[in-house]
């Protein structure tokens, strides 16, 4: 399992790559973004946000999206990719096969609105291709 | 971008790699493994579920055999050309790419964690399949 190894990872990348995705995420899923729509579609209402638990839903955030970067930044490494635009493919593709096909194929059976899927799908594409360009530039 | 290739792709080896990650959700998803619970918490009745996944079936394996088949770019590109170590690649990327992510997006959803754990330890032991089956073949 050459791939899964630290080395090569250039840690300040990865750094940069979080946060400008998350800031991407942020950014997306505020009322300048598609709040209202997404909202509206995932059947989340103002009440339902206010009970969440937010320090869990930021923390999981974080988790999931350094870990995520952290394997984008292996398997760009494994594989050669070294310009952004080879970042900016290799997570558009991850983004969509993987994050956006697990959207569409789960949300589909349980007959969620298309609209989740696809606001969803588009964020995890454009965050992963974000990271990717990132990566790729360092 | 030399490290996108369908010429490294085995097509048998993605057609039986897709029907095998087909074959663990079938039964994952069988009401008499974890179909029912998923309904459940997904709010749908079993009447709606069998609907559900009768009208998605096709679109299911669409999806699949297109997350597989970029699998195998990866794989090839990656050397993971054995059993264990395809099974392996298969879970990393399932847990991290797809399950992390799941999470993510349905703790902003308040949706149930039973949903997400069903729907997300699905995918890591499909795609450990898949891979295992792939590696197998490259």
């Amino acid at each position: 399992m050459d791939w899964l190894t630290f080395e090569g990872i250039n840690w300040l990348a990865v750094a940069i790559a979080f946060v400008a995705s998350f800031a991407f995420g942020w950014w997306y899923y505020s009322p300048a973004g598609v709040w209202k729509a997404w909202k509206r579609a995932a059947k989340v209402t103002d009440e339902s946000v206010q009970n969440a638990n937010m320090g869990v839903a930021f923390g999981g955030t974080i988790l999931a999206n350094v870990l995520g970067v952290i394997v984008l930044a292996m398997l760009m490494a494994a594989v050669g990719a070294e310009t952004w635009v080879d970042g900016l493919v290799l997570g558009a593709i991850i983004g969509l096969v993987y994050r956006g096909g697990a959207h569409a194929l789960h949300n589909g059976f349980a007959q969620r609105s298309p609209v989740v899927t696809v606001l969803d799908g588009i964020h995890d594409v454009v965050a992963l291709a974000i990271a990717g360009v990132i990566l790729g530039l360092f | 971008m030399a490290w996108f290739d369908l010429g490294d792709v085995t097509w048998v080896g993605v057609l039986v790699a897709s029907l095998a990650a087909f074959l663990v959700g079938f039964l994952w998803f069988h009401e008499r493994v974890l179909g029912a619970a998923w309904a459940r918490f997904a709010g749908l009745d079993l009447e709606q579920r069998r609907e559900a996944m009768a009208r998605r079936l096709v679109a299911g394996f669409a999806i699949t055999v297109a997350t597989v088949i970029f699998m195998n770019v990866l794989m090839a590109e990656l050397l993971v050309t054995t059993v264990v170590q395809g099974a392996l690649f298969g879970a990393v990327v399932g847990l991290v790419m797809r399950l992390l992510n799941q999470v993510f997006h349905d703790l902003f959803e308040d949706r149930p964690w039973g949903l997400t754990a069903i729907d997300g330890l699905h995918d890591v032991v499909a795609l450990a399949a898949a891979g295992a089956v792939l590696g197998a073949f490259l």
